[in-house]
Parts: C-alpha cells; structure tokens; sequence
C-alpha cells in the first residue's frame, strides 16, 4: 500500500518540480510563449493515467497537459522539456510547444473542447478494431461550455463508444470562477445524454485512481462512455504571474494541495528522499541543456 | 454515357471494395435514401456496417473523422451542403491540418466531401461556394473536378496519394452532367501532375495559338461545352484551363497557358473581391509581369446573398453570359 | 429596360462618325446630361450626353467609325442587367439608315485592333461574312509594300482604302512642338503621323519620336499630290505672322490642317472648333466657347464658357481665360496669363507671362507684368 503511495508522491512531485521550474525559466525569460501548469491538479493526472494501458489506451489532453503527458511518457521529460524550449530536439520538434504535444498515443492541442470529438472518433476507431482500448480526454469545467462537447456526448452514447470524458473541476477557467460560467452543475450534463457519471475528490489521488481503475474495468467490458468529474483546485495561476484570486482564498485552499496530503502519509525520510530524488532529475535535466 | 455522379459512386464503390480503411460518415447517407444527393446510394447495403450515418452535429462529425484518421482509418466524411463546412471550420483548421503538421509522425488522412454552388434554388444558406474560406489554409488540399475530369478516380488518386486532410468539392449541377470528352470542335486533353492529378485543357480550335485563356474549376466546367462551341463559330480560340486541385495553387501549370495566350480570364463561381480567382490573378501578374496584352479579367458572381427565385438567381450568379462578356472584354483591348 | 446609346446624326456632310473613346468605363454610374462619350466626324469631336442617370455599358470598340443610328452603347439600371450584341441588333434593324454588319466577332476584335473600319470593309465585300481570314489579309497588303523613296506606306494613299480610318497627318516645323503632336498621336488611335518637315536642312534625315524629318516645306505639295497624307498641323508658333502666312497658303491650296487635341483635354458641350488647332494636354475647354483656326494651346490652358477666340493665337503653358473674353485674331499670350470676363483683346496684341488682365486691351498692344508696381508705401 504505502509502495503504491510513494510512487504516487513521486509522480506528482516530479510534475510539480517541473512546471515549477518552468515558471522559475519563465521569469527569467528563458521560456516564451505560455505555460500553463498543473499545480494543485496533479493527482488528477496521476490518479487517471496510472489507471490506464498506455500500450493501448489514448489520451487527449489540453492546454494544461504537461502532467498528463509527464505521467503518461516519462521517459520523454527531456523531449517535452525540450519543446516547451522551443528546441528543435523536441517531441514535435519545436514547432507544438506547451499546448500541442503528442508521443506514441498521446495528444494535446490548445483549442478547448475540440479534442472532445477527436477522442471519440478514437474510441470509434478503438471499437471497430476491436482492440479493447479505452479513449480518455480531458477537459476543464471552463471547457464544459463548449457545444461540441455535448455533440460528441451524444455520439459516445449513441454509438456505445469506450471514451471516457474526465472533466477537471478546478472551480476556474482563466479568471472566471465556475459560478460565473455555469447554469447548472457539470454533473448532471453526461447522465442527460445517457453517459454514466461519477464525481470524486480530484485532490485524492487515492480515490482518482481507484475510481478510474473501476470505470476502466467495466468500459473494457461494455465499451461504453463514462464521465468521471474531478474536484480539484487550481494552486497556481491560470498561465504565468495572471491571478487576481486574494491571498486568503488561496491559503485556505493550500491544505487542499494532493502532494501536502500524501506527506502526512508518508515518513519524513521517504519524503525527504523523493524531494532529492525529483530534484536531481530535474537539476540533470537542467544541466544537459545548459541551464542554470 | 456516364454522369458525374455515376462516376463518383462507382469511385467510393472501388474504395470500399478495395481498402478496407475507408469508411463513409454522414448524415443521411445510408440506404434507402442513400444521401441528399444520392452519392452513396446503394453503398451501405452492399458494404455492411462501412457507412455510418451520423447525428445532425457537423463539428462533432468532423472531430469523429479526424480521431478515425488519427488512428488509421481513411475517414471520407460527406458535408450534406458545403454551406455547413462553416461548422466544421474549427475542427479542419484547428485540429485537422494541425496533427499532420505540428505533430511529428503523424498523418490524418480525411477526405471532406461537399456539394457547394447554386443554380438550384436553394437559396441564402444552401446556394453558396465556400471553399473559398479554406483557400490558403496550410495543409489543407482543396481538390474540386470538373466535368472534364473523372470525379470517381480523382478520390481514389486521393486516397492513395493523400495523408494530409483534403477538402473535395462537388458542384450540385454538375451531378447530373455527362462527363465532357473531345467532340469535332472541342478538344479535351488530360494533363497529369507527379501527383497524378488531372488538369482539364480544353480547346476550341485546332491550328493556331489561343485568343485568350480561360482559367476555372469546379462547376463553371457546365457553362463551357456550348460557351466554346458557340465561340468557336466566331473564330474565338479558347483554351481553358480547369485544374481539379485548385489550392495549394496550380500556379505552375497554369503559367504556360496564359503566357501563351497573353490574355486572360479567371471565372469563379463564389462571390467577388479576395477569391481563388483573384489569388491566381495575383500570382499571374506576377509571374508575368508585362508578358500579357492586358489586364487579367476576373468573372465571378455577385457578392450578395443568392436569392431562391429563379430570375433573381440567375443575375446573382455566375452566367455563360458573364464569362462570355469578359472574354470579350479582354479580347477589345488593343 | 436599357436605353440605348446610338451615334448621332452630327453633321449632314457625314453619314457616320468616329466613337473617338468613351468618357467612363464600362459599368460606371453616369448622370443625366454628363457627357459620356466623343464621337469625332471628319470637321470635329462632340460630347454625347446621358439621357438618364444609369451604368454605362460600352457595346462597340473606339477608333471605329459608325453610321448614324448604331447602337454603340447601353445605358442599364442595374449591374446585373445583361446586354448582348443581339439586344442592339434587333433594336436598330427597325432603322433603315443601319446596315447589319456580317462579320465574325473575331473578326470585329481584330479590326478594332488595327484600326479597320468594318463598315466600310463590308461594304467592299458585300456578300461575305468577314473573317478573322480576310483581315488579317488585309492588314497583310497594307504593310507589305514598302516605299522606296520615303518612308511613308504607299498603299494608304487612298483615304479609307482598306477601311483604315487613320488621319494621316504631316507635321509642319520639327522643334519641340513637333515632338508635343508626335507624343500625343502616339495615344489617339485615329490619328497617324506620316512625317515631318522643317525648313531647317540640318534636320532633314534626323528621327523625332520615331518618326523621320522628310524635307522641308516644298515638300508638302509633293506629298498631296502623292496622297500621302490627309491633313497638316503646324507647331511653327515663334513668329505669328509666320504661322498665319503658312496656314493661309496652305489652305488656299486646297490643303487641309487638322485639329490635333490631346485625350486629356476636356472640351464640353456647344464647343465649336476650326482647323488647324494644337491643343496639348490637360487644357480645357469650356461649353459655348468658339475657337477659331490655327491656334497653339499649350498645356493646361483654360477657356472658360463662352469665350470667342480668333485664329492665330498661341497659348503659353497654364493661360487661363475666364468666361466670355472675346481674343481677335494673331494674340500672343505668355505663360500663366489669366483674363478676367468680359475682356476684349484687340489683334495682334501680346500678354507677357504672368500678367492678369482686368481690362480690355486694344489692338497692337503689348502688355507687360505689372508685379514690381508699388501699391502702397508703408511708413
Ligand atoms: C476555444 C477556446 N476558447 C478560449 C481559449 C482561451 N483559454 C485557454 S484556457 C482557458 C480557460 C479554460 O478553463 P478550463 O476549461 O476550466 O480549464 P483550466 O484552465 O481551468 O484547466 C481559456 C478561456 C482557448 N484556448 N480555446
Ligand atoms: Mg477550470
């Protein structure tokens, strides 16, 4: 049990240095562009890819997928790193940066909500080869609003296709807190169009996880659409240095931060171990492109 | 003889038969109804479960047929009217072309099909040529054959040669059309790019160098046989150039035509100002600069919705009548 | 529904007339009255004007003569209304005085192209539908014959010969105003220098513009009587009495001078104009006024409405006459004079640059800038 948690603290401190090292290049202008982080998010992405096949499962990501796409292909830190860069040696050779990243069955783009009816002609594709695949996509609550979303709902539902639709409530899109951009409760639009919902505590990368492993077991047998729904909270800001969010909202939702969750699980040495261990990596990382 | 809609559906029957990554997306497709134009009519009965007849959502569609590209299938989605090709706009621009080009090792071979053009009385919203909003967009092809050429092989020569997304424009009016060969008067010679596609080169005369050179594509191919026949009998010698890919520009092969010729006149039949005939009007002058007689003439229809009454239609729209004149508006300058 | 534009009857002497070039392209909006068009006879050009607002559609090629009553144009209500060659056919058959035309449209862009008339050519060849064929034929014959002795084409001798409507012209005096008419020949289509002459034998043999200097001025009968060209035009200005004696002298002969007027010039309705008249570019003459023969317009001179001139005037660059000035005969005006209304100019007289004529002048006077007067002492 407590291995599985340290993997877990791992995975999720590794994200968290990253994108935090990102905003530190950022500053210091090495960066351009835009990022946008995970921070306070990462069990989502944790929680769900651990969940999955990556041999043949498919993600589709969006502008915030560095932790998507760091849980999902580890080993290509350096080739993301690289094209965030805006290196040639990147994963899409400089030219997708941040937002646009695909390795393997990996895929991202910057376009809210249009990834939606790309993932379910995947799970289309996934069904008609028969190969048992699931189709994951995320999406923010902010992204809830787009119409093509509900198109592609109708399709997965219509069609019994294996997608499965993970919307990340973080309570904001942008600068505009989800009470502002919503009529209704996100929880209730899939089951409408006869896609089977569960909501769960996004900062509980216990609970993502197993929640996931259990839609994902029974979408292998059925092949139908799920939409698991993820309350979550955005710790940083939207891209780089752009909150107006007080200082109070943001502290008291600091106890809500998943990795502050697992230290307390976890012993102090573990910790302080892992904490060495991500930092060397990213450190390395660094050096091999000659950053200091 | 066969029509131009025979010949497409004989097209996807050859694909279907023979590839088993093509599938056909849509609305209404399926038997019995077979399509709003009846293109394929009959597949879905002899391929089983190859032909998916879709919710009306032509974003979501769209998005559908890029995943199925992305994953190996060779998706040919039918836009019931190329009207609504405004809707799936995001899906082709922003995803589409984007995974073939900013990703590396990834190809997404979608073939958009759609019937654009008026002529039929359907007024505003389902009488216009809109692939003129995808003109330019980068890797995006824009293939759209005339009469002169064979629609049916044009999509297999896609499906074979093409990773990239490919917008493949249909004229309502020219479905029942015969395809044109050469006749006693109206020569028809099919010049073939290294892509192996076709460009039309018609002419109406047979000694002699051309008196202007008429650049088109698409639909306008049905004003031409008797438009040529009937300038002909005037001693107007016309060669007319219909490429079947008109974006990525042809411009190299439509160079040597109008160098020839020396006077030229681009007919499109989507609305003026900023189209794909002004585009390859600019391109002309500048490969040609002080090479031509006279200004290049550009022939389109109005721009202004396209009324559904008949008379009304007719005076919006593209015309024999309008080519006509601006061939010889060309050909008076001194 | 269209109304059609058709050639007018301008004078009794010519049954047909030249559509010189249209005022405004194809598919412009033109008021009512605005001129429209220049049509030119064999004595003069005339404005034909609007007979309602609409859009104007050029129907027939310039440069070509046509009879009186053919449909040379439309005006439409819309953009969209079509006209075709059909249209004009079946309107003017009801009129007796047009002769359908049986020629290929080939045929026509050809002719329009080289300047033959095809009226003319039909005529010549009553019973077959001209082609591409016979014109090219014809253009053929007319520039394969060289001349030996000068180099003007022999095989126009003939005024209309071949249905070429070209004016011929032979310019008289090989200074800069030589170069002026040859500059502005080279954008009328109706017009042709066939050569110059000039007294000055140095120049003989010599090219202006292109074109040769053939001898001097003995030549011109010679040239006539060869019928080598239609009419002369003078650029001979130094001396006005110079200019007079060569204009009478070669009038007396029978010889006739052209009206030479550059495209740009505006002349407006109810003009009348003479022989033997230089107008060079962006002049503007004004509706009413009456210019008689023999006069130099240099460029950008202004006759407002009304004003008479006589004969044997020379314009210097930007004189500007206001309206209703009555000029005699042999005035010599400098550069950027400018004539108050109502002023009357005696005979002979000269106007220096500059001057500003508030009263009228008698004969023989010459007046002098009167800038460096002082007005006024200021203390
Ligand atoms: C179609 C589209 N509209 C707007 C944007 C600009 N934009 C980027 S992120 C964002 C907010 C997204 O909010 P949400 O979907 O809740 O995701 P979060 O940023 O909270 O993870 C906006 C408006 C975009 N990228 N795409
Ligand atoms: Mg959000």
């Amino acid at each position: 049990m407590s291995a599985q948690l340290e993997f877990f603290y791992e995975k999720m401190l590794l994200i968290r240095t990253f994108e935090e090292t990102l905003l530190r290049l950022f500053s210091q202008g090495y960066l351009r562009g835009t990022v946008h982080t995970c921070i306070g998010q990462e069990a989502c992405a944790v929680g769900i890819i651990a969940a999955l096949n990556s041999e043949q499962d498919t993600v589709c990501s969006n502008h915030r997928g560095h932790g998507h796409f760091l849980m999902f292909s580890e080993q290509n830190m350096y080739g993301l790193f690289a094209e965030i860069l805006g290196l040639e040696s990147g994963i899409c050779n400089g030219k997708g940066g941040s937002q646009h990243l695909h390795v393997t069955n990996f895929y991202s783009n910057g376009i809210l909500g249009g990834m939606v009816p790309v993932a379910t002609g995947i799970a289309l594709a996934h069904k008609l080869k028969k190969e048992n695949a699931i189709s994951v996509v995320f999406v923010g609550d902010g992204a809830m609003a787009e119409g093509i979303i509900y198109e592609s709902l109708n399709m997965a539902a219509l069609w019994q296709l294996p997608l499965l639709l993970v919307v990340e409530q973080n309570q904001i899109a942008q600068s505009t807190p989800w009470t502002l951009e919503h009529g209704s409760i996100i929880e209730d639009r899939s089951p409408a169009f006869g896609v089977p919902r569960i909501a769960v505590d996004g900062n509980h990368v216990e609970s993502v996880y197993n929640t996931a492993k259990e839609l994902i077991t029974q979408m292998r047998i059925d092949n139908a659409p799920r939409c698991l729904v993820l309350h979550t909270y955005r710790l940083g800001p939207h891209s780089k240095g752009d909150d107006q969010r007080s200082s109070t909202e943001l502290a008291m939702n600091q106890e809500k931060d998943p990795l502050k969750q697992l230290e307390i699980l976890l012993t102090q040495q573990i910790v302080t171990h892992i904490k060495m261990r991500c930092q060397k990596r990213i450190s390395d990382m660094l050096t091999h492109f000659l950053i200091s | 003889m066969p029509t131009y809609l025979k010949e497409l559906q004989q097209g996807l029957f050859t694909l279907l038969t023979n590839d088993q990554r093509i599938i056909l997306l849509g609305e209404d497709i399926i038997d019995p109804y077979g399509g709003a134009f009846k293109v394929t009519a009959g597949l879905s009965t002899q391929f089983p479960g190859r032909l998916i007849t879709t919710p009306i959502a032509e974003a979501g569609i769209t998005g559908v047929a890029v995943g199925l590209a992305l994953r190996g299938y060779v998706p040919i989605l039918e836009i019931m009217f190329g009207d609504f090709l405004t809707l799936c706009a995001d899906q082709i621009i922003n995803h589409a072309t984007k995974f073939s080009s900013m990703y590396s090792a990834v190809s997404c071979p979608l073939i958009i099909r759609s019937p654009m053009g008026g002529g039929r009385g359907y007024g505003p919203t389902h009488s216009q040529s809109l692939e003129k909003l995808f003109l330019g967009t980068p890797h995006l092809k824009i293939i759209s054959p005339s009469n002169f050429h064979n629609p049916g092989r044009t999509i297999q020569q896609i499906v074979q040669y093409e990773s990239n997304p490919v917008l493949f424009i249909e004229h309502k009016l020219l479905y029942s059309e015969f395809l044109q060969v050469s006749n006693e008067i109206i020569h028809v010679n099919l010049q073939s790019s290294e892509e192996g596609y076709h460009t039309a080169i018609i002419k109406n005369y047979t000694v002699g160098n051309p008196d202007l050179c008429l650049i088109s594509y698409g639909g306008t191919s049905r004003f031409l046989p008797k438009l040529l026949t009937d300038l002909a009998v005037e001693e107007v010698r016309i060669i007319a150039v219909l490429p079947e890919v008109i974006d990525p520009a042809p411009i190299d092969i439509l160079v040597p035509y109008a160098a020839a010729a020396r006077r030229v006149v681009i007919a499109e039949e989507s609305t003026a100002d900023f189209g794909w005939a002004v585009g390859i009007a600019g391109m002309l002058y500048e490969k040609l600069w002080k090479q031509l007689d006279c200004p290049i003439k550009v022939v389109t229809s109005e721009r202004c919705v396209i009324p559904t009454a008949s008379e009304q239609e007719k005076e919006v729209l593209i015309s024999a009548l309008k080519i006509e004149n601006a061939i010889m508006e060309v050909l008076s300058w001194l | 529904m269209a109304i059609t534009i058709s050639m007018p009857l301008l004078n009794v002497n010519d049954d047909s007339a030249i559509l010189v070039r249209w005022l405004y392209p194809e598919g412009a909006m033109v008021n009512k009255d605005e001129a429209i068009c220049i049509v030119e006879t064999t004595k003069s050009a005339v404005d034909l004007y609007a007979e309602a607002n609409g859009i104007l559609r050029h129907l027939s090629p310039t440069g070509i003569a046509y009879k009186t009553g053919t449909v040379i144009g439309f005006l439409t209500q819309s953009v969209e209304e079509e006209v075709s060659v059909l249209d004009a056919v079946v309107e003017t058959t009801e009129n007796p005085t047009v002769i359908t035309p049986k020629w290929t449209r080939k045929a026509q862009i050809l002719a329009q192209r080289f300047g033959i008339d095809l009226n003319l050519l039909a005529a010549q060849y009553p019973d077959v539908s001209i082609t591409e064929e016979l014109i090219k034929q014809v253009v053929a014959q007319h520039q394969s014959t060289p001349s030996a002795e000068i180099a003007i084409e022999p095989s126009l001798q003939h005024q209309h010969s071949w249905g070429i409507t070209q004016e011929r012209i032979l310019i008289l005096g090989g200074g800069g105003g030589a170069a002026l008419v040859l500059d502005i020949l080279s954008s009328i289509a109706s017009q042709t220098a066939i050569g110059v002459l000039d007294n000055n034998s140095s120049l003989v043999g010599a090219k202006i513009l292109g074109t040769d200097v053939l001898g001097d001025f003995s030549l011109v009968m010679q040239l006539w009587q060869e019928k080598k060209f239609d009419s002369l035009i003078s650029t001979v200005v130094r001396d006005i009495d110079d200019r007079a004696a060569i204009f009478e002298r070669f009038t007396q002969l029978g010889i006739p001078f052209a009206n030479v007027i550059a495209p740009s010039v505006a002349i407006r309705q109810n003009v009348k104009i003479g022989t033997g008249n230089l107008i060079v570019h962006g002049g503007y003459i004004a509706t009413g006024v009456h210019l008689g023969n023999n006069n130099f317009l240099a460029a950008g001179t202004y006759i407002e409405h009304h004003s008479v001139i006589g004969n044997h005037c020379t314009f210097g660059p930007r004189t500007s006459l206001s309206g209703r000035v009555t000029v005699a005969d042999r005035v010599k005006f400098g550069t950027q004079v400018a004539v108050e209304p109502f002023i009357e100019i005696g005979t002979k007289s000269v106007v220096a640059s500059g001057v500003v004529l508030t009263s009228h002048v008698p004969a023989h006077s010459i007046v002098k800038n009167t800038t460096s007067v002082v007005i006024r002492h200021a203390r």
